[in-house]
């Protein structure tokens, strides 16, 4: 019975939770890339530049717009990213955390000011959440800013 | 200034996203992972092997022959232990036996099992002496257990974690997650390495016997107590570094069929 136990909490316990993470996280992270496609579709009137210059004429009401998110990584993928360090290269797992982050917060910028017709100067920003602690999860700000503009109604893009 | 919004296909959106690859990335690092533990643990492995190998016996008995165990009591003046010098006395006397320090000592343990520690301290648990009631069935544990020394096994087995410990610690160490993998896979190689030298001191202990007794029948009776002990499961034996009684039992027998004739 001890040596069930034993090899159950050594070996089960981390395995089973790698695994378990793997399966939700893949779950969440598919049903959030889909809420952003459906989301970009709907938002994709909004444009967006990052250049300062922008049409100067018949504006009627500027704002300065953001949007932020903090996204974490699941267990599996901390994981995965953990084994990287070890060999270097692409860190994969975490490229689709940043993806996710930059899409939303950018999402939600626009979203905060639907009326908009263009946004200019556009900044994106990411953060690392309690960096540098070694036990802190795993997580990333990402924020977007802007200026948003809305145009005369005779003018349109 | 004219502004064109055109909406990008689907592969272009997720050209950073790098999604679905986590499968992929995860069978990349499992081949690289075990490809560095095999690496560590044969490298450790060898040069582990070539120090011992430097180490004569006389070194270890200097090294490691006033060594005390933290179990060790003031004064063994067991009976069990008194019957077991005896025997080992017995056993002493083939030539083969490398040159330590030999020490019995008594570990107050009820599962049986033995030990060898550097410089020639034997350690058996009180568990397995008060099963054994025949002199050839400890003989053979002791017997066994010089096989061990004879084979260089505790230090070897010493350098061995030792090394690992520290190769693990540096390349796994304060990951969450992973240093269960670093486990899992020492586990496994070690289990292999472990077995060989297991039945190679089973060799040596039958062939101390048959020297000294000329009878190796009773060796039976010690490992029908080991099985009647033994409550691992069978598949459980894929991470121990033990065979099981039965297979040990079997391989035994055959090895001794071989040795007996030739004695």
């Amino acid at each position: 019975m001890e040596y069930y136990a034993d090899i159950i909490i050594n070996f089960g316990l981390p395995v089973g939770f790698i695994i378990l993470a793997m399966i939700t996280g893949s779950i969440l992270e598919n049903r959030h890339f889909k809420n952003i496609e459906k989301r970009e579709a709907d938002q994709h009137r909004i444009s967006i530049l990052t250049t300062r210059e922008y049409p100067k004429e018949n504006i009627a009401e500027t704002r300065m717009v953001s949007g932020s998110v903090v996204v974490s990584v699941d267990y599996f993928k901390r994981f995965l990213a953990s084994l990287r360090n070890i060999f270097g290269g692409e860190v994969s797992s975490y490229c689709s955390l940043l993806d996710r982050g930059r899409r939303e917060a950018i999402l939600r910028m626009k979203e905060q000011w639907s009326d908009a017709d263009l946004i200019v100067h556009l900044r994106v920003e990411t953060s690392s959440i309690s960096k540098g602690n070694k036990k802190s999860i795993g997580s990333t700000e990402v924020l977007a800013y802007g200026t948003g503009i809305r145009f005369e109604k005779q003018q349109k893009l | 200034m004219k502004i064109v919004n055109q909406k990008l296909d689907e592969k272009a959106s997720d050209v950073s996203s790098a999604r679905g690859t986590a499968l992929l990335e995860l069978r990349n690092l499992t081949v690289m992972v075990c490809l560095l533990a095999a690496g560590i643990f044969f490298g450790i492995g060898s040069v582990v092997d070539v120090l011992v190998s430097k180490i004569s016996f006389e070194t270890e008995v200097r090294l490691f022959g006033s060594m005390s165990l933290a179990i060790e009591k003031e004064k063994n003046e067991d009976i069990y232990i008194k019957r077991a010098e005896t025997i080992l006395e017995k056993l002493k006397k083939n030539s083969d036996i490398p040159p330590l320090n030999y020490r019995l000592v008594m570990i107050d343990i009820k599962e049986p099992n033995a030990f060898a520690f550097p410089g020639g301290t034997i350690g058996v648990t009180r568990g397995l002496m008060n099963q054994l009631n025949d002199d050839t069935a400890i003989a053979f544990v002791l017997g066994h257990e010089i096989g061990h020394f004879h084979n260089r096994d505790h230090l070897r087995g010493f350098g061995r974690s030792v090394g690992m410990a520290i190769a693990y610690g540096i390349i796994f160490g304060g990951r969450m997650g992973d240093s269960s993998i670093g486990n899992i896979l020492n586990l496994v190689l070690q289990r292999q390495y472990s077995r060989q030298q297991e039945d190679k001191a089973d060799q040596f202990g039958v062939e101390l016997v048959c020297r000294a007794y000329d009878n190796v029948e009773t060796i039976d009776k010690l490992f029908k107590i080991l099985e009647e002990q033994d409550k691992m499961p069978k598949w459980a034996y894929m991470f121990a570094t033990h065979p099981d009684p039965k297979s040990r039992v079997q391989k035994l027998k055959q090895y001794t069929k071989k040795s007996v004739t030739t004695f």
